[in-house]
């Protein structure tokens, strides 16, 4: 292939990158700077805690977490394609834990900046993610930790600082009319048309980014390669945040098995693996701009039984 | 089998709980690699496509007639969903419109329709509706107190001197209909008789206006169809209702039918500066204008001011053609206009001396001898001699003993077009001097082209002769021609350079380019019409063209278009019957209520008399100056005399917002002023200041059938609507009618509401027919067949023209029928005692009363057949109407030593208002993506609190201009002019009318703008008392109205701030021969629309100075300025770019 043709495939690896919001995988490129197959050697342990919560709230579940050590996992700036970025937060800590029916995660990173605002174009939020294989490996069969390979699908959990601010509802900064409230916009003939079947858009579409409310700040998606990212039609994942003193603190938590084939399932006493990622909207982070754990990190899910 | 990613997880999902990793497999083989590279290919999931062309699903459609004020009347289709309409579409249905004998219109005029259209919804559904009827609260506690004499203490407690800042209350339609009656009949009252007489005296009224209301109250009413022929039954159903006012004035003041008198009827045309008032002058028609698709056929396509690309949209794509079937395009105007990136060259000017031009190029012609003298002897006024000594045409009856005029009364004259004994008398015939006979030789209108040729006659265009006049008196008489070889002495090329500022070079190659290039068109508009002398601009055109045979050949002519303003294509004649008269003025005193009818038997007869609002515009007065030579002088005609106004009833129309000089009206006439009715679909600065205001359908929400054709087309087109009225709203005939009825109610007289029998019976549809079976542009015709689909799309069909596309003067070229002029010919002179009074008997150049850098209004000119009258007005004079009738004549190396007093005051820029792109007119401009267009300025988010609304107005200045006044791009400025008059008369710093009333707005850099020449587009929603107190005191700064949610387009003031009306007296003759409008007639003097003041907004001079930064919150620069993309701030690569250095092209081999 002639300098042209690589760079020619390198422009459009881009324009795929950042449109469909991946993680690249190009295993034939790896190298130095590439990512490793190999998983990390020490696992996530997912305790088991008899405590059922009635209702998500961080503060609780850091309390219960409190007694254990966090896990900490280095990160580093995406670097195996177009448009490479991220870098700026290099270490996220996890702790994990499960009741036998709801798993929780827990993230806290350092960020001085919150971005929750997403606006305007200029504008890119704060988030975080974690990657399960839909199918168990082995190191026979072990395959990408991005976005997972053609007969490797993967579920992600994605976590929006943007959402997460979204439940405030009308005074939430997400809301139009509170980044502009001196607006005029014709909302009377747009409601006219709008309330018409058929013709709402992106949210007559299904269109999560589209919808004109939230269940969830985290999206459940599926891939299977770079360029397949999917939402869910189900969206299982719940999640709840806060920022405090230049840190996100996120938990993530979901019914350990589901209903659905395209999601993870989990089991007590389930040895499985895991890749992150996590963005700094403030430092331009977006798409394939992100921090990303580059190897397989192991999980344990703790057996009821101890 | 390739299943997509979601296909694929619902198959899954539905074989139940298990996880079934084996499946998989089936997934992953639906997943494309990336290498493929194709996003089509790996696109996991595209079923989520179909909500948007399910967007486009529809339940019905009907077509319908976009019909605002811009010649197009577009026929579009609309698609409705749940008994909404959603969505508009172009209906390319042209093709398919016929005429009774099968001739089809080409499919060229695809595509139509413009942006406004398409956002016509918008407007619809929009917030900016006129919902319910409305009234005033002071003027309903008048009525309701019983109507007391409106002194000043009363005026002042019903508000009649604060409308805007009265309170407007919610009426029911039943309720409004009474007080609109009991107004009209207490008004009518109160000024009928000696005694109403007596009270207008006393309310200073000049004697002139009162006499001409013959002791009749209701001459004091003032009706406008706005832009009636935009809906032939519902709008100029407004001058229906005006001549039914003879019944109520007969009930009134006890008098007959022969006494009785109706209202006033406001005219249209003019009052908006769209005619070209010169044309008359020339030809007799009111204009001349041909069908869009005749550009196709020049070859020589001239824009005289005029800019087909911005403002004419759906037609423009005709002089595009003209491009790619090898015309030459040129464009002459002051600014870098859109229309100049098309031509082949573009002749800068300094503004309003495009007369000079015409003629330094005229000159040229003659002087290489590059004109077709046989033209000019056969259709030219060239040849007629004219007497030195008084410079009148020379009458046969001058010299020739017991001349008694030729027997013409089998000639087309008479027979085509309806003159009469009376007028022949009055206009005689004219002298030739003959070559054949060496002899001068009468001639009559008849003897023009072949006619004149077969009579033997060889007219000479040059040499001076004595003739001896019937009194014995030797005379001196000249060909035209020789005289204008001495009348173009002051118009050489160095001289025309210096005046106009035109590139020599550029001069004389359109001067060649017209002489070697056929047919030539000259185009032009408001760019033109819109200043004061436009009478000489548009005669100045005609003369290239007369002189080289370039008139009444498809693409050949001087047109204009602004206003689709033509009532007489549906003109009645002897053969035919009324036509449109038989709506508009069909006699109350002997109604024809038989339904079956034919439209001939309806007798017409006219109580009304048209109108200028300009009078009102300028005070309420007629052009009456106390001259120190002749004393009080009244320069307006008889025939053009207006009356008191004091009930003013408009419809589609935004008197208000679009009156030039508007917070003059507001603060000082229209407290004279005793009952404002408005009848419209939005809500304007009109509602604000009227008493009451009706809310009417929009042309989607018609109940019943409205007819509408245009000036630039050839389409009759008839339609409805097809959604019912979103808000209680009515058709604009409805309203009239409902009117009428109450009225007739009241006075007891049915007669009233019978004028609207069948439309109360809901059987409009009798009247459209009488018009159609009477006129001779559709004569044949019968509706039903129409709204079949006939002729086509139902509601269409051609109107009945010769040619197609219509061709003015085609018959009198072919057919050597006289022009419709006194002396049948085109004139490239007059003489009316008025054009030789004011020195406009030759076609001559004239500074502008005000927007000059010279002596106002002077006349450049040093023939001595130019004999003007000064009246003994001093140079020194600064009053607008002292400037408007000083005829002072001086050569050009004089007039360029002379000053005027505003440039010298530093009133140095002129200010020009064109019509935006985005808007017609005043029309959308309350629509918000529209308003996000029209400016440089448009946010919906309104970042920036200041802006009135989520657009802003916009001035364009030459950059340099803005640096040297130390204004930067984006700034806030205010725009003043004459402070004498403007922003109203009697303005003090500190009264807060003023500050609604000085206009403020942002400032553009735009380099296409020469240094003292800015824009700004005209008609945008005014500056009101009540959006300025929205504005200051609302959280989010919007110029909201409380009440009305009227939404103001500027922070405060208006264009309307630094116009005024101008009185030119050329518009007010008496005397002038020409054809009427609307009928197969001649007449002298005035007619609304047609002879009368024009409107000529562009007449000012302004001043500019900063108000505020242009920064977020008025924090310094605004953004985009910063950004190196904007002018006269341009970063490196920007500069780079303009030079065309950003591509280089490397020499091959």
């Amino acid at each position: 292939m002639d300098f042209q043709a690589r760079m020619l495939k390198g422009l459009l690896l881009g324009f795929f990158i950042t449109s469909f919001l991946s993680g690249p995988l190009v295993a034939q490129e790896e190298g130095d700077e590439g990512l490793s197959l190999v998983p990390t050697e020490i696992p996530l342990e997912v305790h088991y805690i008899d405590k059922h919560l009635e209702t998500l709230d961080i503060s609780t579940v850091e309390d219960i977490l409190f007694p254990y050590e966090p896990l900490s996992i280095s990160l580093k700036g995406q670097n195996v394609s177009n448009p490479y970025g991220g870098g700026s937060v290099n270490w996220i800590a996890m702790k994990a834990f499960h009741d036998g029916e709801w798993i929780y995660f827990q993230f806290a990173w350092a960020d001085n900046t919150r971005d929750e605002k997403v606006i305007k174009h200029e504008q890119h939020r704060d988030a975080v993610a974690i990657l399960f294989p839909l199918e168990e490996f082995s190191e026979d069969s072990i395959f990408s930790p991005r976005m997972g390979d053609l007969d490797k699908p993967v579920n992600i959990w994605h976590w929006k600082a943007d959402w997460e601010e979204a439940f405030k509802g009308a005074g939430s900064v997400n809301q139009l009319e509170a980044q502009y409230p001196d607006a005029a916009l014709d909302e009377q003939t747009e409601r006219i048309f709008q309330e018409l079947d058929r013709s709402a858009g992106g949210w007559g579409a299904g269109n999560l980014l589209s919808a004109p409310s939230r269940e969830s700040s985290v999206e459940s998606l599926n891939a299977a390669k770079f360029g397949t990212l999917t939402s869910q039609e189900h969206q299982d994942v719940r999640g709840h945040a806060v920022w405090s003193r230049g840190r996100w603190t996120v938990v993530m938590t979901r019914k350990l098995s589901t209903l659905h084939v395209d999601d993870t399932q989990m089991f007590p006493g389930q040895k499985s693996y895991f890749s992150l990622a996590v963005w700094n909207g403030s430092a331009g982070d977006l798409d394939g701009q992100k921090s990303v754990s580059d190897r397989w990190h192991p999980l344990e899910i703790e057996t009821t039984t101890n | 089998m390739r299943l997509s990613r979601r296909q694929f997880l619902k198959v899954a999902a539905g074989t139940g709980a298990a996880v079934v990793l084996a499946d998989n497999a089936l997934a992953l083989q639906t997943l494309q690699p990336i290498a493929d590279l194709n996003p089509l290919e790996t696109y996991p999931e595209r079923g989520w496509e179909k909500i948007y062309r399910n967007q486009y699903r529809y339940d019905s459609s009907f077509t319908f007639v976009c019909s605002p004020n811009d010649t197009h009347a577009c026929r579009l289709r609309a698609f409705v969903r749940n008994g909404v309409a959603v969505r508009i579409e172009q209906n390319y249905d042209v093709d398919r419109y016929a005429d009774l004998f099968g001739n089809k219109a080409t499919p060229n005029w695809h595509p139509r329709g413009c942006l406004k259209g398409y956002t016509l919804l918008r407007r619809v559904y929009g917030p900016y509706r006129l919902r319910y009827p409305l009234i005033r609260k002071g003027w309903k506690q008048w009525a309701d107190d019983g109507f007391p004499e409106l002194t000043p203490e009363n005026k002042a407690r019903y508000k009649f001197d604060a409308r805007g800042q009265d309170e407007i209350v919610k009426i029911s339609w039943d309720d409004v209909n009474t007080y609109i009656a009991k107004g009209m009949i207490n008004i009518a009252q109160t000024y009928s008789g000696p005694e109403g007489a007596e009270r207008l005296r006393e309310q200073g009224y000049s004697p002139e206006m009162i006499e001409d209301m013959h002791e009749a109250g209701t001459r004091t009413f003032k009706l406008r169809g706005g832009m009636g022929l935009l809906g032939v039954f519902g709008k100029y159903g407004m001058y229906r209702l005006s001549n039914s006012l003879a019944i109520l004035d007969s009930r009134i003041r006890g008098v007959g039918p022969e006494k009785a008198l109706g209202g006033r009827n406001w005219s249209n045309y003019t009052w908006h500066g769209d005619q070209a008032p010169g044309h008359p002058w020339v030809h007799g028609l009111q204009t001349s204008d041909c069908d869009f698709n005749d550009l196709r056929f020049s070859k020589l396509l001239i824009m005289d001011g005029k800019n087909l690309v911005e403002n004419k949209m759906a037609d423009s794509h005709f002089f595009i053609e003209c491009m790619e079937r090898g015309a030459k395009i040129v464009v002459i105007s002051p600014e870098y206009s859109p229309a100049c990136s098309k031509a082949d060259y573009w002749m800068p000017i300094r503004p309003q001396t495009d007369a000079a031009l015409f003629l330094g190029i005229s000159k040229i012609i003659i002087d290489e001898k590059l004109y077709d003298e046989d033209f000019v002897k056969k259709f030219t006024d060239m040849p007629l001699l004219v007497r030195t000594d008084n410079l009148r045409r020379l009458r046969a009856a001058d010299i020739f003993p017991g001349y008694k005029n030729q027997d013409i009364s089998r000639g087309p004259s008479y027979k085509v077009q309806g003159l009469t004994d009376q007028q022949r008398e009055i206009i005689g015939d004219f002298v030739v001097w003959d070559l054949k006979s060496g002899a001068a030789r009468a001639i009559t209108r008849d003897d023009l082209g072949e006619k004149m040729v077969a009579k033997g006659i060889d007219p000479s265009l040059s040499g001076k002769y004595e003739v001896e006049t019937v009194d014995g008196e030797k005379i001196e008489v000249m060909p035209l021609f020789e005289m204008y070889l001495i009348h173009l002495e002051d118009y050489d090329l160095d001289t025309v350079h210096q005046i106009t500022q035109s590139p020599k070079d550029l001069i004389v190659r359109l001067a060649h380019d017209i002489a070697t290039i056929k047919p030539v068109a000259i185009h032009n508009g408001e760019g033109v019409n819109h200043w004061f002398h436009a009478t000489e601009t548009n005669r100045s055109t005609y003369l290239p063209l007369m002189l080289t045979g370039n008139i009444g050949l498809p693409g050949a002519g001087s047109h204009t278009w602004a206003g689709n303003y033509k009532a007489g294509l549906f003109q009645g004649s002897s053969w035919t019957g009324p036509g449109f008269a038989g709506w508009v003025k069909e006699d109350p005193f002997n109604l024809n209520l038989n339904p079956r009818a034919h439209g001939k038997k309806v007798k017409v007869k006219s109580y009304v008399k048209g109108e200028e609002p300009a009078y009102w515009n300028h005070g309420d007065i007629p052009l009456t100056v106390q001259t120190p030579k002749s004393g009080r002088k009244v320069f307006t005609g008889k025939t053009h005399m207006p009356t008191p106004t004091k009930v003013i009833f408009v419809n589609n129309v935004n008197l208000i917002n679009n009156a030039k000089w508007v917070y003059e009206m507001l603060k000082n006439v229209n407290p004279k002023v005793e009952l404002i009715i408005t009848a419209d679909i939005n809500v304007t600065a009109t509602v604000e200041y009227a008493d009451i205001s009706l809310p009417a359908n929009s042309w989607v929400e018609f109940e019943g059938l409205e007819v509408t054709a245009s000036c630039s087309n050839p389409f009759l087109q008839i339609w409805k609507g097809g959604i019912k009225p979103v808000h209680d709203s009515r058709d604009d005939i409805d309203i009239l009618a409902n009117i009428a009825v109450r009225l007739s109610q009241l006075v007891k007289d049915d007669r009233i509401a019978e004028m609207w029998k069948f439309v109360l019976e809901g059987n409009r549809d009798i009247y459209i027919q009488r018009m159609l079976e009477t006129s001779t542009t559709t004569k044949g015709y019968r509706l039903k067949d129409i709204m079949k689909g006939k002729y086509g799309e139902p509601g269409v069909a051609l109107l009945l023209f010769r040619t197609y596309p219509r061709v003015p003067f085609w018959e009198q070229i072919k057919d050597s029928i006289p022009f419709y002029t006194d002396n049948g010919r085109l004139q490239a002179y007059s003489d009316l005692p008025e054009a030789i009074e004011y020195g406009e008997n030759f076609i001559v150049h004239r500074e502008g009363p005000e927007a000059t850098p010279y002596l106002p209004n002077v006349i450049v000119s040093s023939n001595p057949y130019v004999r003007p009258d000064d009246y003994g007005i001093p140079h020194d004079a600064e009053h607008w109407d002292e400037r408007t009738v000083r005829n002072v004549k001086l050569s050009w190396h004089k007039v360029k030593e002379s000053k005027n007093f505003l440039w010298e005051k530093g009133y140095q820029f002129y200010c020009v208002t064109p019509k935006t792109r985005h808007r017609v007119h005043s029309q959308w401009s309350d629509t918000d993506w529209n308003l996000i267009w029209d400016s440089n300025f448009g946010d919906p988010y309104r970042m920036d609190k200041r802006s009135p609304g989520v657009g802003e107005h916009q001035l364009h200045i030459n950059p340099q201009a803005a640096k040297d006044l130390g204004i930067n791009d984006g700034d806030y400025v205010y725009v003043d002019a004459n402070p004498a008059d403007r922003p109203y008369i009697g303005w003090k710093p500190n009264d807060p009318f003023y500050k609604v009333s000085r206009c403020m707005l942002r400032v553009k850099y735009n380099a296409a703008y020469p240094y003292n020449f800015t824009m700004m587009k005209h008609a945008a929603y005014i500056a009101t008392e009540r959006s300025v107190k929205a504005h200051e005191t609302r959280a989010d700064g919007r110029a909201l109205s409380e009440g009305t949610g009227y939404q103001a387009n500027l922070r405060y003031g208006s264009q309307q701030s630094f116009t005024r009306n101008w009185h030119m007296p050329m518009h007010q003759t008496d005397s002038m021969f020409h054809k009427r409008k609307a009928e197969m007639a001649f007449f002298f003097g005035g007619e609304s629309d047609n002879h009368a003041l024009n409107t000529v907004p562009k007449e000012t001079l302004v001043k500019i100075t900063k108000a505020e930064d242009g920064g977020l919150g008025g924090k310094g620069i605004w953004e985009p300025a910063q950004s190196g993309f904007t002018p006269a701030a341009e970063n490196a690569q920007m500069k780079r770019y303009l030079s065309g250095k950003f591509v280089e092209i490397e020499k091959e081999g």
